[in-house]
């Protein structure tokens, strides 16, 4: 394992400590962590691009119920696979260094399922199918959260949950900052 | 805006690349520096894209120094901005490099004093990237604590992040002590057994070295660096260091450095938690977006995480429909809202804090109380030794002409065989076996309570009716909320004992290691993860209001010792002084000039401390009725929300439903302005 820090150069790393929240350490051992998901391809090639699935074994992610959505967001692909940029960038948004705003804008675009930008009823509901797991909630029960969210937090009354309104419910929320952190 | 207009320069000059592909791309770039720039400076929100690109560039001797400089900074500002923007890699790094391109073509221009400026902050940066990469070396027991958060969540491991810091502040406290008392006296004071006072007097020699003298920290330890008795009067020791002076403002500095710490963490905490939000206001959105924990790691956790919030979501959503639909109901809600989990174990934790803090007050009250029986005890033997030595005195003249007054003392009492006590190293004792005892009562509970516990529920379970995993006993649970109380105890401890004994922090440190090794190994070892999870309160300060409660009541009995009681008068560096705070102003007037002793003495008279006192009340009165103003202004601002929502919703429709009469009928001008006129 002693490659990995000659797989960058100074200017690189110092390139990467700038443009995220981690330190040179943090950034080395992030990249030996997504060495370790698939060596050999890493080791041919340090940018290459790992299949979701790999991505999602890593134990941290395992039983998030969110781990594909968080791999589809970040993907610069777009089909869930990450490269190591995709995967630095990932993980220092949910780094405890990373300020709210950073980490607001990223869980937005977690819960957004069809990625158009607004959290419509069907995205809800299906973040709150995730949420519960084994006891899913009956229709109704979905129905009258899905109201009752749209109640708090839906503004402009157009049934659905845009950028400025999630925002808006979320930066004052106080377990949100300590809730939306990975380590590795 | 001559902004862009050197980055339009650069375009040109380029000579080394394909000219068209680098127009473009730092075309696109510019165009994001400037989307950057527009969301952060408004004044630029007038600037369009299209008219500076292609602008003709002057070239780079019409741009100014002043130009080039606020662009370098602008350039600057970006750089440090790029992290925070919700971009793909690529896109960062691609404008990291047009604004460093810029930064390296353009600062070497510069005239030579700018130039030396820029260096020195570049080279400024890099010490503070270094110093950071190095501190990470310095984070103990990081692994420990994330196998704790992926098993337990974030709520279990807080108390071990707390313990940590907690660790930090205790080693900085020890260094105050170690580097500004306890070596100096260590390494340059007289030696043991130079002086009465810091000898094993001889009646107790043969007990010296014995176990239960070793307990009760007597014998050799007594007469150590670790208590107060040891430390000389002396004035200054070695090359003139003034001990009796350090020690005194060390003993302040302790107190003054952890408010300092536990304030900045408060302030850094609320600034994340805003406040005047109302609790309810946001139940269901914070429970749907917020409520899974990231750190979880492990399926089991996962599976409870899932049931806890399905259970609360419904939960909440019964209360909601009952208060919806029967009001009534509101008040007994908020009634039963008593009974709530939350608020049970907000009245445990004050009923533990009063025990604790009740506790520590009992010790201290008795302890003075024996302290007032030393002095009458001392006061009657003074009366008995007074006899011998004028005897004594008869005998030996000589002796008064050369010496001063506590050698005298010290010499007499020798003589006279009178046992000394000393007050304060009684004190620091009962401090240490205190912090010890408490470490082994923790270690016993924890091997009772959770170790044997787990023990019995694993293995008994094969051969007992029911099941004792699910049921009574099962495994224990993880008291966050007890066991942060009971690390603010030892602290208090910590707190009150660090004066009289100043080697305490050092045994807390080490106490405080050897906590964190038990507790982290009891609760992967023998307990399970809630099955109710709920936070003990909603904001982080919680625990660290009852810190700082408990740092300023540990730090009333410090200061009345040190200005109201009388120091020992064998003992210490403040014995011969009427009162230990007197070596202040005795330092002041014999160390400075006179003009100093007389503004000071200014300052502590009434006329001076009566008016700053009412001023710094005026200070609160207007601080806190800020913030009753801003809540205010909050509160005003929500309800004007809710209007916009419904009432302004409805003038909409009206409006648009007149829009519409309007181009169905004739369209006349007269309904136009009838229609004007109602919509206000």
């Amino acid at each position: 394992m002693g490659g990995s820090s000659s797989q960058f150069t100074q200017e690189e790393l110092k390139e990467y400590q700038e443009l995220t929240y981690f330190t040179k350490k943090e950034i080395l051992h992030v990249f030996k962590r997504f060495y370790l998901l698939d060596p050999p391809s890493v080791r041919a090639n340090k940018n290459a691009r790992l299949p979701k699935e790999k991505i999602w074994s890593l134990p941290e992610l395992k039983v998030n119920p969110f781990k594909d959505r968080i791999c589809d967001v970040f993907s610069s692909s777009g089909d869930g696979d990450l490269s190591f940029e995709d995967f630095l960038d990932m993980m220092s948004v949910f780094s405890d260094a990373a300020p709210k705003n950073v980490k607001v804008e990223y869980a937005f675009k977690v819960y957004d399922f069809d990625s158009d930008g607004y959290l419509d009823k069907s995205d809800l509901k299906q973040v709150v199918d995730r949420l519960t797991g084994e006891q899913k909630l009956s229709d109704t029960e979905m129905e009258q959260l899905v109201d009752n969210l749209f109640e708090e937090a839906d503004l402009d009354e157009d049934d659905q949950l845009s950028f400025a309104e999630f925002e808006h419910v979320i930066s004052k929320a106080p377990d949100f900052i300590n809730s939306f952190r990975i380590r590795l | 805006m001559p902004v862009l207009v050197p980055l339009n320069v650069n375009v040109r000059s380029l000579d080394h690349r394909p000219a068209r592909k680098s127009h473009i791309s730092i075309r696109r770039c510019q165009r994001e520096n400037l989307d950057y720039l527009r969301r952060n400076f408004s004044s630029l929100s007038n600037v369009k894209d299209s008219d500076d690109v292609l602008k003709p560039g002057a070239s780079d001797e019409d741009a100014t120094e002043e130009e080039i400089l606020e662009n370098i900074q602008r350039q600057k500002e970006i750089i440090a901005a790029i992290r925070k923007q919700p971009w793909r890699m690529k896109k960062k790094l691609k404008t990291l490099k047009v604004a460093q391109d810029y930064l390296e073509k353009y600062e070497g221009k510069l005239s030579k004093s700018r130039g030396y400026q820029e260096a020195t902050e570049r080279v400024w940066k890099k010490i503070r990237r270094e110093l950071a990469n190095f501190a990470t070396f310095f984070i103990p027991w990081d692994t420990r604590i994330k196998t704790i958060e992926s098993y337990f969540g974030s709520v279990v491991a807080s108390y071990f992040i707390f313990l940590r810091w907690l660790f930090w502040i205790n080693i900085a406290l020890s260094i105050l002590m170690l580097s500004f008392v306890v070596l100096p006296e260590l390494l340059v004071g007289l030696p043991y057994g130079s002086l009465p006072r810091k000898a094993v007097p001889e009646p107790e020699m043969h007990r010296a070295e014995n176990i239960a003298t070793i307990w009760d920290f007597g014998g050799y330890m007594k007469f150590s660096v670790l208590f107060y008795g040891y430390y000389s009067n002396q004035k200054s020791i070695g090359s003139g260091y003034q001990l009796p002076l350090a020690y005194f403002l060390t003993g302040i500095g302790i107190f003054v450095y952890s408010f300092a710490v536990i304030l900045r963490k408060m302030a850094k905490n609320s600034r994340m938690a805003k406040l005047s939000t109302e609790d309810d206001q946001f139940t269901f959105c914070w429970k749907v977006f917020c409520g899974w924990d990231y750190l979880i790691g492990q399926s089991d956790t996962a599976d409870n995480k899932f049931a806890a919030i399905s259970t609360g979501i419904r939960v909440s959503m019964v209360v909601s429909i009952i208060t919806m639909v029967f009001p009534v109901f509101f008040d007994l809600i908020g009634q039963m809202e008593k009974y709530h989990p939350r608020v049970m174990l907000q009245w445990q934790l004050a009923r533990i804090m009063v025990l604790n803090l009740g506790n520590l007050y009992t010790l201290m009250i008795a302890l003075f109380k024996k302290v007032n029986n030393l002095n009458a005890s001392w006061a009657l033997q003074n009366v008995t030794a007074s006899g011998m030595i004028q005897e004594i005195l008869q005998l030996d003249e000589h002796m008064l002409e050369t010496a001063n007054d506590t050698q005298v003392v010290d010499t007499l009492t020798r003589l006279a065989g009178i046992k000394e006590q000393c007050w304060e190293t009684i004190v620091g004792q009962e401090m240490y076996k205190l912090s010890v005892f408490d470490m082994i009562a923790t270690l016993v509970t924890t091997i009772i309570v959770d170790f044997l516990r787990g023990l019995f529920v694993r293995f008994a379970n094969y051969c007992w009716c029911w099941d004792l995993e699910a049921k009574i006993p099962g495994y224990g649970e993880f008291g966050v909320a007890e066991n942060v109380l009971h690390l603010i105890y030892n602290q208090g401890m910590i707190w009150m004992g660090a004066f009289f004994a100043p080697c305490l922090p050092v045994l807390n440190v080490l106490k405080l290691i050897a906590l964190m090794y038990l507790r982290s190994w009891a609760v992967i070892m023998c307990n399970t993860p809630h099955q109710r999870v709920f936070r003990a309160s909603r904001s982080n300060n919680f625990y660290f209001v009852l810190l700082l409660i408990m740092l300023f009541l540990s730090m009333l009995p410090t200061g009345y010792v040190m200005v109201s009681i009388e120091p020992s008068r064998n003992c210490g560096p403040f014995s011969g002084r009427r009162r230990m705070f007197d070596i202040i102003p005795d330092t002041v007037r014999e160390q400075f000039p006179a003009w100093l002793t007389t503004v000071l003495s200014y300052m502590s008279t009434a006329g001076v401390i009566l008016p700053v006192f009412m001023l710094l009340v005026m200070a609160i009165y207007y601080l806190q009725s800020l913030v009753r103003s801003y809540k205010e202004a909050n509160n005003d601002l929500r309800i004007q929300l809710q209007y916009e929502r419904t009432e302004g919703k409805k003038k909409v429709y009206e409006m648009s439903a007149a829009k519409n009469d309007q181009s169905d009928g004739s369209g006349s001008s007269h309904v136009r302005s009838r229609h004007k006129a109602q919509v206000p």
